[in-house]
């Protein structure tokens, strides 16, 4: 694959990054304007259109990252570790959302910020392993640094469907098993999950496109200027 | 209401941080090599 960054990809972002901006926009305006307040819960509710979401998206960015590393050890193309760095980024930061919104959602519906339960256990190790990816990369120079990321991209997956099961593996969890939401709920959170996908999909692109620019840095050529 | 405003100006300001570090990282790397090739 070229390191030069190709001219459809510019004209592509701009285009990427203002679906991306008014489906969230429109996402927020039916959470808080259009959803029905949840008769226990009430307002706090709201909190799963971004929470549901960030969650799914995590899964589906650690998931890429996972199959861009058997990609990139199967044919030591660049491009396959670009993928698996910049969706790991990107990824991270939907889970210290999920983190960050969790923690308010379960003060008021569980009276308590945190609680050793499964689902938030195993989560926060999956943040911490996925951050220590993040370390060991950036500790590492030269041609090690693809390898050893690309086989912690493998490694670290095994996580995934722990953190996915925990509510059935493990008793005491406080997490629904499934969410089942009907009428104008389930329409607003399916929004919320298309919005966050196509922005995941956004900010991924931006940290795709800034591995791509260090590439063309290295290898001398001539990428463009950011706009 | 409080902590749901809470969870997105708090989500709005992490992704805040995140996409300005992502663009200083960018320019660093564009200005770095429109300096090497001056």
């Amino acid at each position: 694959m070229s390191s030069t960054i190709p001219g459809w990809w510019s004209k592509g972002r701009a285009i990427l990054w203002t679906v991306a901006v008014l489906l969230v926009a429109g996402s927020l305006y039916a959470a808080f304007a259009r959803a029905p307040v949840e008769a226990q819960m009430g307002v706090v509710q709201k909190i799963v259109y971004i929470h549901v979401p960030s969650a799914t998206v995590t899964l589906l960015a650690f998931g890429l990252t996972f199959a861009a590393s058997i990609a990139f050890l199967a044919t030591r193309a660049w491009m396959w570790d670009a993928v698996a760095a910049s969706s790991c980024e990107v990824g991270m930061v939907f889970a210290t959302i999920v983190l960050v919104s969790g923690p308010l959602w379960a003060r008021s519906a569980w009276n308590t910020w945190w609680t050793w339960e499964p689902r938030l256990t195993t989560f926060l190790i999956l943040w911490l392993l996925y951050g220590g990816y993040h370390v060991v990369r950036a500790s590492i120079a030269g041609g090690a640094k693809r390898t050893v990321s690309a086989v912690l991209g493998v490694v670290l997956f095994v996580n995934l469907p722990i953190v996915w099961k925990s509510v059935e593996w493990w008793r005491g969890s406080l997490h629904p098993r499934a969410v089942t939401m009907t009428g104008e709920m389930r329409t607003v959170l399916t929004l919320s999950m298309l919005a966050w996908v196509v922005f995941f999909a956004a900010a991924f692109q931006e940290r795709l496109r800034l591995e791509a620019m260090r590439k063309a840095a290295e290898s001398g050529g001539a990428p463009e200027a950011p706009r | 209401m409080i902590y749901a405003v809470a969870a997105y100006v708090l989500a709005a300001v992490i992704w805040g941080v995140y996409l300005v570090s992502l663009r200083a990282r960018t320019a660093r790397i564009a200005q770095r090599e429109s300096g090497m090739r001056r």
